[in-house]
């Protein structure tokens, strides 16, 4: 248990290796480069050349990539080439938007999504059939699309909550939560389904087994069994898929910000390639790698409460 | 139910199968036409992309704008056309990249494994924990907005997903048998990664290819969307939706065509990659892979009247069957036989008779797709096949108990065994926690569990077989049963182990006066503990006696046949008295006698009928007109 | 059949001092055969029997190229297989496993499967053998199994187990072997069609005078086959010699356990045996760690102190055969009059 968190601790440093360095060897490799891009298309080579000695861009890429690991070490993950500020002060404040988006999204999925799915596995009949045919929907539309009929509805018609913007929860808890109940729908909808199939599909295998006919022959009353043995032995799978769709709400969060104007670190990024700004790019990756980890490590811890085979050993 | 059953059915490519089905025409028709239209787009749509009209913005759909047109008055009909070309290319880019990597890394990791494999899942373990996302925005930053590279590198990220499932598959392929036959005969790696490993991965390459295809769907026009793909006046779908955000208020019919369309192509990949993976699902396994809904249980034309008889268990004209594929099958015809306290009764037959679910018709525990459709289960004088949930449940583990064949999965992997016991104890009686504790050590005492104390904290996967269906028995003894109920308890445990577990059972039954119902092949078994026997055949009972009079002279073809076709009763290394033939499947039985096929004493009138138990004396009943010349052989 | 294959004489084989160690983790590992010995002679059929966890199919498995060999070593004539893999070993060798479902590529045909071993053969040997020869060797081959030649444009899954078992044995003997190993081979059956199984291999066996290892934890079953027996139990040889001699006469204490514990199907036979086990029964006991002691020490009815501290070596036995017991020749004398040779009884079954 202790080993495999230490494992996945151990782990996290070349992931965060490894993702700056593609950022910094793909810019590296491709021709034209921040300074013509910051100066745009009529600028004159002498001008790029001064920019380019100015921003340190005439070191060999692994030198400047050797200077902004060992900023990051300290917590300095550069300056934005658009505007100048400092990289990790401005992530620094985007950070509770984006956390304010993803961590009541990853809940909501799991509380509603097992729930839903242990229902309909253990009901059957119409429940089940409307599980599987919304989780198909849940798959197949694009949360931004979903979103935005969202606002069409609650804010354009109905105009019950605000459309856009974001309001920070200790300045306003009442606020903060109207400014994200839909984007946590929005966001909340492919997670939920695909926990609720997931959820579905384990536990209609796990009252199949042997050790589930064992214990109704032998009298455990039904209510133990479903709730006892069959969720127990069920959540292992579960979790997985938890673990896996929170990471691949990062993507949708990207999405998400951008329908609702939230100020988070998607928004962020998204605006930063727009602008080719690659510093802030590197650190948003940074800051989401950080988020996988720790899912990650919770996933894991996970495990351990559930998995006697990881905890005897 | 665990023969194949021989219906000839000709497997079929994937493919075939997958278009044999409605789900798979119809989506696999919805690709091919969506494919085919944006491939023609510039035949087939009605109008340039491009072309503005301010005259005629925002309307919804008409004859001249099929789907209407946008802010600036262009046919959205043909922006959807054009635009869904850069999302098919997108699909093709990403699916291409992800193909080239994982399916060789796949096969090779699954097959070869060692440190090779090692190596590559652990790199795989950390590209599976890279944020997609912000390297694509890095792309797109960095090559200019490039669609293409943003898909590849989805494609390349996304491979480790899809070459851990084809590992997995490679794995367990290289684990069957055939494979270490192919490499005996001296077939090369290679000749055997093509076709043997390859063939088999087929199916999970294709389901992992179309999910992949709806991710990156998703992917494409989510980046469109945001604005980072071509330049504005391009149409893309992504693009669309964003288009039809900033007239939200006014014209909010626009988000219908480009969110429609995006949401039916996922869903199509999405249904295809699922019927593909039913139909490979269902290729190799003989159940099909299929859920099926019970069968109705027959209306009873006359109401079966409870026979007078005393014995503690007495089936009656038990009939079971099973919705399977192929339609419904009766697995159990007319099966009946009594059962008396303190009486240990053998129900022997090879697979395919019918024991096992006979046992589980008891219980009212068949699959969900079996049902009892007709005869009745008489327990004490109550009809345990009407008797409703709550009554059932109720009878379980006090009157009624059961241990199966397999003691290590009978057990949950996730409780101690002292928690499990504490709780079927708890279940029986209300006991405080001290007491049930107390109650669980006198219980694994009872069945010989050395050092209880210890024992209890283990989980089920930390001891042996046959410790486990120690726990099994003290567990299906905690509510004192009247009846026990033991599925092939031994089949899966060693002989001196086997040995163990029948004189426990033996010195428990004796203890209390209990009455045991044991499925089994094994006649050393039936020998060994057994007072009667009823021998199965084919989902039927073919003779039920005393062991004493079966093991004397059995009064059927089938008893007599297979007792002789234990090598035991032939002499060393000269042919065994086998029977010709095998049992037919449930749903194929010949008319009449359902074993004159394979009968040495079989005549014509054994066709003629169904043959009906013949009553030979007191405590014996023959399924077999001829059962006197069997009696008159030496 | 004739002068298609190379012909070649048949040979022994012979395991010797052989150690099969499985990784389990990074650094320990799992000792499933502790110095084993013994030997095929040619056109002979030889058991080796022994309950989970003996290490009866890791020897299988050993001399079939599938297993890590840490010490021993495995010939078989003047080869010695301990470190060819794949091609390079002899196709003499051929093996049919348990599972029948398993042992057949379900993507294949019958006819696909049973010729790939013979283009394999001939790329390897640069013999060419047309399409029609063959067909004509599967199709004799089937025949020869007692499949109709149907079956060749067939898949795996039209078959029950004991057609799919008749294909594997079809498959191992194409090639033409010299000893067949049967891991198993009719544990998965049915009664009815063990015994169908056991008649073909022992036909194959008398008739092409074919070799056979034959692996099994059923004594019945083994006793019918072999001529010789090796009894294992955790790893290691507890007893070999005659099969007759090792199932009547048996001389170590877990050979007795053993065909004590086998049920017999006759119930006064049974009956007999019971009462002779319970008389020797102890109470269930934890399994002692494998070192210097006799595996079976801990339950073991005649155990004393030197069978817990010194590990017994396998030395020739008063009655002959071989046995792996300080106390052999000290035992009680055995005499079980149900496993007496049936020839001389001869009364339980009529056989036309």
């Amino acid at each position: 248990m202790g080993r495999l968190i230490f494992h996945r601790a151990a782990m996290s440093i070349p992931l965060l290796l490894i993702v700056s360095l593609i950022i910094f060897g793909l810019e590296a490799i491709v021709p034209g480069d921040a300074a013509s891009t910051i100066l745009g298309q009529n600028a004159t080579p002498q001008s790029v050349a001064a920019l380019r000695g100015q921003l340190g861009l005439n070191d060999p890429w692994v030198v400047r990539f050797g200077h902004w690991l060992g900023g990051a070490l300290h917590g300095d993950l550069g300056t934005s080439i658009i505007s100048g500020v400092d990289v990790t002060s401005s992530l620094n404040g985007r950070l509770a938007v984006t956390l304010s988006l993803l961590v009541p999204t990853i809940l909501l999925s799991a509380v509603a999504g097992v729930a839903l799915g242990f229902a309909s596995a253990v009901r059957g009949g119409a429940l089940g059939r409307f599980i599987d045919v919304v989780s198909l929907f849940g798959f197949a539309l694009p949360s931004f699309w979903v979103a935005l009929i969202l606002v069409g509805f609650f804010a354009v018609h109905l105009n019950l909550l605000p459309a856009t913007g974001y309001q920070d929860l200790a300045a306003s808890p009442a606020g903060w939560l109207k400014s994200i109940i839909l984007p946590v729908l929005a966001l909340s909808l492919q997670g939920i389904t695909y926990v609720a199939k997931q959820t579905r599909d384990t536990v209609m295998e796990v009252l199949e087994t042997d050790y589930v006919k064992f214990l109704r022959a032998n009298g455990v009353p039904e209510r133990s069994v479903r709730y006892r043995h069959v969720l127990r032995n069920a959540a292992i799978p579960v979790v997985t898929s938890l673990g896996l769709v929170s990471v691949g709400m990062l993507s949708g969060a990207v999405f998400i910000e951008n329908v609702f104007v939230l100020p988070g670190l998607g928004s962020l990024a998204t605006q930063a390639t727009l602008d080719h700004d690659i510093p802030v790019i590197l650190g948003v990756g940074v800051f989401f790698t950080l988020c996988v980890i720790a899912i990650n490590l919770l996933i894991d811890f996970a495990y351990g409460l559930l998995n006697p085979k990881v905890r005897v050993s | 139910m665990t023969t194949a059953t021989d219906v000839p059915v000709r497997r079929r490519g994937v493919l075939r199968a997958v278009l044999a089905t409605a789900r798979g025409r119809i989506t696999a028709g919805f690709l091919l036409l969506l494919f085919a239209c944006c491939l023609l787009a510039p035949v087939i749509a009605p109008a340039d992309p491009l072309h503005q009209n301010l005259q005629e913005i925002l309307r919804t759909p008409s004859g001249a704008h099929w789907l209407g047109t946008d802010s600036l008055g262009r046919d959205v009909l043909s922006r959807l056309l054009y635009g869904g070309r850069s999302s098919i290319v997108g699909i093709l880019e990403g699916v291409a990249a992800q193909l080239v990597v994982a399916v060789p890394l796949g096969v090779a990791t699954g097959y070869l494994g060692g440190r090779f494999d090692r190596f590559v899942m652990r790199l795989a373990d950390i590209v599976m924990s890279v944020p997609v996302i912000v390297i694509l925005l890095a792309i797109l930053a960095i090559f200019d907005h490039s669609i293409a590279a943003a898909m590849i590198t989805l494609g390349v990220l996304g491979a480790s997903g899809m070459m851990r499932i084809i590992r997995g598959t490679a794995m367990t392929v290289r684990q069957e048998l055939y494979v270490s036959a192919a490499e005996l005969l001296g077939l090369s790696r290679t000749q055997i990664i093509f076709r043997h490993i390859l063939p088999r991965c087929r199916g999970v390459i294709i389901v992992q290819t179309s999910l992949f295809a709806a991710l990156a769907i998703g992917i494409q026009t989510g980046l469109t969307f945001l604005g980072l793909g071509p330049p504005p006046p391009a149409a893309t779908w992504g693009g669309m939706v964003n288009e039809a955000a900033t007239t939200l208020s006014t014209q909010p019919w626009l988000l219908a065509p480009s969110g429609g369309l995006i949401a039916l192509t996922v869903l199509a990949l999405g249904v295809l990659g699922d019927t593909v993976r039913d139909v490979t699902a269902q290729n190799h396994t003989s159940s099909g892979g299929l859920r099926v809904k019970p069968a109705r249980r027959r209306p009873d034309v006359a109401q079966a009247p409870v026979p007078e008889g005393t014995a503690l268990l007495s089936v009656r004209d038990l009939s079971v069957s099973f919705l399977t594929p192929r339609g419904e099958v009766e697995v159990l015809t007319g099966v009946g036989f009594d059962l008396d306290a303190g009486q240990t009764l053998g129900l022997v037959g090879e697979s395919g008779s019918g024991k096992s679910v006979t046992a589980r018709a008891v219980l009212g525990l068949l699959e969900a797709n079996g049902a009892v459709t007709g005869g009745s289960v008489i327990f004490d004088g109550r009809d345990l096949t009407r008797a409703t949930r709550r009554q059932l449940a109720a009878l379980r583990g006090t009157r009624i108990a059961l241990i199966s064949q397999e003691p290590m999965v009978a057990l949950d992997p996730s409780f101690r065994i002292g928690s499990q016991l504490s709780e079927i104890v708890r279940s029986h009686a209300r006991l405080s926690r001290e007491a049930a504790r107390r109650r669980v050590l006198e219980l694994m005492e009872m069945v010989e569990l050395p050092d209880p104390e210890e024992m209890a904290k283990r989980y089920p996967f930390q001891i042996s077989g046959g410790m486990a269906q120690r726990v099994a028995i003290a567990a299906a003894l905690a509510g004192s049963p009247d009846l026990l109920i033991a599925d092939e308890p031994t089949t899966a445990l060693d002989v001196t182990v086997q040995a163990d577990v029948l004189a426990l059972l033996r010195r428990l039954q004796r203890e209390t006066g209990m009455a045991v119902l044991l499925v089994t092949h094994d006649w050393g078994v039936v020998a060994d503990i057994c007072t009667h026997v009823a021998v199965m055949y084919a989902g039927q009972v073919v003779e039920q006696a005393p062991v004493e009079q079966v093991f004397g002279a059995p009064a059927h073809p089938y008893t007599a046949a297979l007792m002789a076709s234990s090598p035991e009763k032939a002499p060393r290394r000269t042919p065994i008295d086998a029977i010709a033939g095998a049992v037919p499947p449930p749903g194929a039985h010949p008319d009449g006698c359902r074993f004159r096929d394979r009968c040495a004493l079989s005549a014509a009138e054994c066709a003629d009928d169904d043959i009906p138990l013949v009553r030979l004396n007191e405590e014996r009943v023959s399924r077999c007109i001829r059962t006197e010349l069997l009696q008159a052989q030496p | 059949m004739k002068g298609t294959a190379t012909a070649e004489e048949a040979a022994e084989l012979t395991v010797s001092d052989l150690v099969v160690d499985y990784p389990i983790g990074r650094r320990r590992h799992r000792r499933a055969v502790d110095g084993v010995s013994l030997s095929v002679p040619a056109g002979r059929a030889v058991g080796l029997v022994g309950e989970s966890g003996s290490g009866k199919s890791s020897v299988a498995k050993a001399v079939l190229g599938m297993a890590p060999l840490s010490a021993g070593r495995i010939t078989y004539g003047t080869t010695v297989l301990n470190d060819l893999r794949g091609p390079a070993r002899p196709q003499d060798i051929q093996v049919v496993f348990q599972d029948p479902y398993s042992s057949l590529d379900p993507t294949k045909t019958i006819g696909y499967t049973l010729q790939e071993p013979l283009r394999a053969h001939c790329a390897r040997t640069g013999r060419s053998l047309s399409a029609a020869a063959r067909d004509e060797l599967v199709r004799a081959m089937l025949a020869k199994v007692g499949l109709p030649a149907g079956t060749a444009e067939r898949y795996p899954a039209q078959f029950s187990g004991g057609q799919r078992q008749r294909i594997s044995i079809a498959r191992a003997l194409i090639l033409q072997p010299r000893l067949l190993i049967c891991d198993e081979a009719v544990s998965a059956l049915d009664l009815s069609i063990q015994a169908q199984i056991l008649n073909l291999l022992l036909e194959l066996h008398l008739e092409l005078g074919l070799s056979l290892l034959f692996i099994t934890h059923d004594l019945s079953v083994v006793n019918h086959v072999a001529e010789d027996l090796v009894v294992m139990f955790r790893g290691r040889v507890m007893e070999s010699g005659s099969a007759e001699l090792v199932y009547r006469q048996p001389q170590h204490p877990y050979t007795r356990q053993l065909v004590m514990s086998a049920p017999m199907q006759d119930l006064e036979a049974q009956r007999a045996r019971r009462e002779r086990r319970e008389a020797l029964a102890l109470p269930p006991a934890r399994q002692a760690p494998l070192g210097e002691a006799c595996p079976f020490a801990h339950r073991c009815p005649f155990a004393v102190d030197r069978c817990r501290s010194e590990r017994p070596l396998l030395r020739s036995a008063p009655l002959g055969g071989q046995v792996a017991c300080h106390l052999a020749g000290e035992l009680p004398p055995w005499s079980d009059e149900h496993t007496q040779p049936r020839e001389a009884t001869g009364s339980t079954t009529s056989c036309p």
